[in-house]
């Protein structure tokens, strides 16, 4: 039977059914109310305040014990403005971790990370600034309503919490097993009459208390402590808010990108491939190659291939100057961890990955490449390639090394987030290198590099590099250098938030 | 209150996330249809479209990352269709063709249609053959999107197809049986 009769053949299915508008008209009713239940600021992900609040809100009391409760959720409706600052308990003690501002439908969260990686975001009217303090630049785009940030007022951010409605938080959480609630009288607080609201969910070991202030019947501040974390939140509900601390202009000389505009034209400049490679998986276009001042390679190249599916990937790269490269990773504009709104950014309908080649050694940056490709991924996930069947061969010319170590698309396509990253995996992959040619000194070299520079990246990372370059000693003989990493590396361990989750702080109230 | 002007450039943008609400809508056909060809039912292509719609929401950030986003539909709605048959089997043992089954013979086409002879003849198929041609020749899928909805390599969908057409050929010059006496049904 040819195509061409199969196709006619199921081309009568394809005019003799769709579907009814009764259906049609159902899921489009689902959708639209599942939109209008989206919850904000869910970006910042168990860093924003709404998680908090939400914790405790979600466990709603039996009628007969919740008319407190009620008139603290009448009060929060008719709010106008709201300071919550969220503070987190770490083995090194209590520690402010993002400040949410409301006012005017303006939506500000600032988080204090103390690294690098520290944003504020601004939404207004849809639209979202990321800031980057470190960097002194914002990345102004809109919301593309995927599940993220939603264009709520704070009387809907409120209501969220404490709707109980069909389909609202309460659905999702009603099966979760018993909840009690109780109210209890409260301290006096800074001169104020309190009472408590107190959530207990026992078998999710789940504690929650409310201070809540008599007169206004507005929170004053609350604790979550439940297995893994213990959170503290306090409020400052209607007082008057800044307006420069609403203003997208966050400061002197920072740099706005406007992500639409940037992105075509960074789409229209790569347009024109440099190279092409094809395989059985399909064909892979070079857009750009970039190399900065200490010799690590930036590649763009870009397939048809969705996300997650394989494709040709750099793998291999050589120089003029027949230095030893290594590949670090694929990585995937936007994909970091901090950031995982959906990156829509395509090169002439294809996807792009970054490929990041570092020399063994830092040195003179390079100018002519030749680069192998392998199948892979390049999901910007795994290390190297799942196989390098069809190696081939591109030769690439690179422009003039590039100022401040990144390419200047890093920013734009948010390589940035991954900065830390990008140059602790360089680093560490120089090491591994050393380590796999049982060359250990130099692999306890560079190991010991990746744990300084995550001090001050992802700190809880350290100890774990510290612990790589205290074998290398080990295996070197130095018995002495390998006991003091040990000693540091107890100390690290014994702070390290992700071992000691469950810390029991009291309330404070 | 402060108010803010729409920065320049964002109108794309704006009329882009517009288009990303309403988009996993323009795929309902599709699912439907394809549901349709693996059950033979347009009631029971609802209830699995249905389904499918409420997964995808559940899972609605991953939808937009989807380069294609009708493959990822109907993948959901593959394993969807494998999971109704599953508990198909576990309440009523092995699947059984009745000549009684009103949904074997499909109603609401006009006479002239060729839809149920072509779902009389598609039934007969194992169905990994059908369901690569549904896949192939209702969709309009290549065979390495059909390779990664069904989980087999690209030679081994190749090969499916062919035998897929051939057994379908033979079927729609000779119907079985029971076809030919539902033909002789009043």
């Amino acid at each position: 039977m040819k195509d061409e009769e199969l196709q006619n053949l199921f081309g009568t299915i394809e005019s003799e059914v769709a579907a009814s508008d009764r259906l049609r008209n159902a899921i489009a009713t689902k959708l639209a109310a599942r939109k209008s239940q989206r919850r904000p600021w869910k970006m910042a992900a168990g860093l924003a305040t709404a998680c908090v609040i939400a914790g405790a809100f979600f466990l709603l009391p039996k009628p007969a014990e919740g008319a407190k409760l009620k008139d603290m959720i009448n009060a929060l409706k008719d709010v106008k403005s709201m300071q919550a600052t969220t503070y987190v308990y770490r083995p090194t003690g209590r520690r402010r971790a993002t400040v949410t501002t409301y006012a005017g439908g303006i939506w500000r969260l600032q988080t204090f990370i103390g690294t690098p990686f520290e944003r504020t975001l601004l939404v207004s009217n849809q639209i979202m600034w990321r800031y980057d303090p470190t960097q002194n630049v914002a990345l102004m785009e809109l919301l593309d309503n995927t599940g993220t940030v939603g264009d709520i007022t704070a009387l809907e951010y409120v209501r969220e919490f404490t709707d109980i409605g069909a389909g609202g938080p309460w659905d999702n959480f009603k099966s979760n097993g018993e909840r009690a609630t109780h109210t209890k009288p409260g301290p006096v607080w800074n001169g104020r009459q309190t009472y408590k609201i107190l959530f207990d969910r026992p078998d999710q070991n789940y504690h929650a208390e409310i201070l809540v202030d008599m007169e206004s019947n507005l929170p004053i501040c609350d604790a979550i402590r439940t297995e893994d974390q213990s959170i503290d939140d306090e409020y400052i509900f209607n007082a008057p808010i800044p307006a420069s601390l609403l203003d997208p202009n966050f400061g002197a000389g920072c740099r706005t990108i406007d992500v639409v505009a940037a992105s075509k034209e960074l789409a229209e400049r790569w347009a024109l491939p440099i190279g092409s490679v094809s395989s059985r998986v399909g064909k892979t276009n070079v857009r750009d190659i970039q190399v900065n001042q200490t010799g690590t390679v930036f590649i763009v190249s870009s397939a048809q291939s969705p996300r997650n599916e394989q494709r040709l990937v750099p793998e291999t790269l050589s120089d003029e100057n027949d230095v030893k490269y290594l590949k670090v990773r694929d990585y995937r504009p936007g994909n970091t961890f901090i950031c995982w709104v959906a990156d829509h950014f395509k090169v002439d309908g294809e996807w792009p990955v970054i490929t990041v080649f570092t020399p063994t050694e830092p040195g003179k940056p390079g100018h002519r490449f030749k680069v192998g490709f392998g199948v892979g991924l390049g999901d910007g996930l795994e290390r190297g390639s799942k196989s390098a069947e069809h190696p081939m061969g591109l030769d690439l010319t690179a422009p003039p090394a590039c100022e401040g170590g990144f390419p200047e698309y890093a920013t734009l396509l948010r390589l940035n987030e991954a900065y830390g990253s990008i140059v602790a995996q360089e680093l560490d992959t120089r090491a591994r290198y050393y380590e796999e040619r049982g060359d250990n000194a130099n692999a306890a070299r560079w190991y010991h590099q990746t744990a300084m520079l995550e001090a001050g990246l992802k700190r809880s990372n350290q100890h774990y590099y510290l612990s790589k370059e205290a074998d290398c000693d080990k295996r070197l003989g130095r018995l002495t250098e390998a006991a003091a990493l040990q000693t540091e590396i107890d100390r690290l361990k014994a702070i390290d938030p992700n071992i000691h989750k469950n810390l029991n702080m009291p309330i404070r109230f | 209150m402060l108010e803010q002007s729409e920065p320049k450039g964002i109108g794309e943008v704006r009329e882009r996330a517009m288009a990303q609400r309403e988009e996993p809508l323009a795929y309902l056909d599709d699912v439907v249809r394809y549901a349709f060809a693996r059950l033979g039912s347009r009631e029971e292509a609802e209830d699995v479209a249905m389904e499918v719609f409420q997964a995808a929401f559940r899972l609605r950030k991953e939808l937009p990352n989807k380069a294609n986003p009708r493959l990822y539909l109907i993948g959901i709605a593959r394993r969807k269709i494998a999971d109704q048959a599953r508990r198909y089997r576990r309440q009523r043992g092995p699947v059984t063709v009745s000549l009684d089954d009103p949904s074997a013979a499909e109603i609401g086409f006009e006479t002239s249609s060729r839809i149920p002879e072509l779902m009389q003849a598609l039934d007969t198929l194992p169905e990994l053959q059908r369901d690569a041609l549904i896949l192939k020749y209702l969709h309009g899928f290549s065979v390495s999107e059909v390779s990664v909805l069904i989980r087999k390599s690209p030679e081994a969908v190749n090969s499916l197809l062919q035998r897929g057409r051939e057994a379908l050929a033979n079927r729609l010059v000779e119907p079985p049986i029971e076809l030919n006496l539902m033909r002789r049904m009043p």
